[in-house]
């Protein structure tokens, strides 16, 4: 099977095939990573805000754990879902280490608009930096179950099945966990007076 | 950025980094399993004894025993076996929320799951008698075991409650003498009015069960006499039978 799947193009091969690769020689695990460098650096920058260098460290560590865990990984989930669950827990265990709660001031600004968009009409207007300002605190208090649903929603577009196989929760969990992350940032804007978006 | 990937290959050849063996995976995923099972045995077994001490209760006794229904309701719940059984429930519901998968289900799938596996098990033991003889061996084994639950006999050794039990000595037309299960001695008083259930036999050594009031300290009025298994009520429709019940002058 091995060389059957060494005949493919690289780009060819589905990610099932690359682990499978990888197993033997570490070197296919770099497909495997160039294909997910970009996705899973963006999330870990977006739910730790970390410096980048960090956030390059944390990357590192995450794909050393998944190359770990490769005879872990079962098809029957997405690969990019799985890859998603080992970064997650590898952040959650990285906070809780440090003792610190993830800050939010480094999301781009169409970034938060995005997480107000979807079946609001608050998001109407972005051009107020005070207003940004305002929101990214507010975002920043959220409990970290609240903020990681979201920002795998709005930001990452994960459908809830991915979400659910990412986070390991049932899917009226996560509809319930989004809801109420919504919620309480746009109840926490309000309380603060950001009224830039005509709640 | 730099080159993460270059940097990550190059630390994983240079301190020698595998992938973990699937086994340890594997291991991991049926040990989950594994719990699950164990958990729901001694559930399923510790079911099987809150069921038998149940089931051989006669819970149409409220009237009788009770002011109010629901306290003596209460009163018949064999909470020592029903505390371990309710954690057991938990703990199966979590391990089976641990497996792989589990995840995917909500709450309501996971719980009728793991108590459906409970109950199947715990009605296969209680219908293999492992109740009955788990109880036994309490009872045997354990001295103060009797007085935590409520078993038949101590349901029907409530003279001041109007339930009294026990085995027939000797019968004479208006009353029969009656040894209690403690080994106390009762005069039981008859009448026209006592209802004797159809297969009740006021024979000696019969086993009975009385319903009625204590007169004092040795005699007890019986409105209703039962025999020791069930209602004394013989199969086929109460109205139309007619053979549900006899009076003493219809003997």
């Amino acid at each position: 099977m091995e060389n059957q799947l060494l005949n493919l193009p690289e780009n060819e091969k589905s990610d099932a095939e690359l682990i499978e690769l990888a197993k033997a020689d570490p070197e296919s695990f770099g497909l495997l990573m160039e294909r997910y460098q970009i996705p899973l650096f963006r999330y870990i920058r977006r739910l730790t805000q970390l410096p980048k260098e960090d956030a390059e460290d944390l990357l590192q560590e995450v794909f050393i754990k998944i190359y770990q865990k490769l005879n872990e990984y079962n098809e029957l989930l997405k690969f990019s879902s799985w890859a998603y669950r080992i970064a997650h827990n590898h952040i959650v265990d990285f906070f809780r280490k440090i003792g610190a709660r993830p800050r939010t001031n480094s999301l781009e600004d169409y970034e938060l608009a995005k997480l107000l968009t979807s079946k609001t009409d608050i998001a109407r207007d972005l051009d107020s930096k005070d207003c940004l300002e305002k929101m990214k605190a507010s975002l920043e208090k959220l409990p970290l179950k609240y903020k990681e649903v979201l920002v795998l929603r709005f930001l990452e577009e994960k459908s809830y099945e991915e979400i659910m196989d990412i986070l390991r929760k049932p899917k009226g969990t996560v509809a319930t966990l989004i809801a109420r992350g919504r919620e309480m940032l746009l109840a926490d804007m309000k309380k603060e007076g950001i009224d830039c978006f005509e709640i | 950025m730099r080159n993460i990937i270059a940097e990550t290959i190059g630390k994983i050849k240079e301190k020698n980094i595998r992938p973990e063996p699937r086994w340890k995976y594997l291991a991991k995923k049926y040990s989950v399993w594994i719990s699950f099972f164990v958990v729901a045995f001694f559930a399923a077994a510790v079911f099987s004894v809150a069921y038998f001490l149940v089931s051989q209760l006669d819970w149409d006794l409220s009237a009788a025993a009770h002011r109010y229904s629901v306290f003596y309701y209460l009163s018949l719940v064999p909470y020592l076996w029903a505390a371990p059984l309710v954690i057991l429930v938990f703990l199966a519901f979590f391990s089976l929320r641990k497996t792989e998968s589990g995840y995917r289900y909500d709450f309501w799938k996971i719980a009728a799951s793991a108590l459906g596996v409970i109950l199947v098990f715990g009605f296969l033991a209680a219908s293999a008698g492992f109740g009955r003889k788990m109880n036994g061996v309490m009872m045997n084994d354990f001295p103060g075991y009797g007085r935590l639950v409520a078993t038949k006999e101590s349901q029907w050794s409530q003279p001041e409650k109007g339930l009294l039990a026990g085995t027939v000595n000797s019968v004479s037309a208006n009353s029969f003498d009656l040894q209690d299960f403690s080994g106390k001695d009762w005069q039981i008083l008859i009448d026209e009015k006592t209802v004797v259930r159809p297969s009740a036999r006021l024979e000696s050594g019969e086993t009975i069960k009385a319903i009625g009031q204590t007169e004092n300290n040795q005699t007890f009025k019986a409105d209703e006499i039962r025999p020791w298994q069930g209602k004394g009520q013989m199969s086929g429709n109460a109205k139309n039978s007619g053979g549900l019940k006899r009076t003493m002058n219809g003997r």
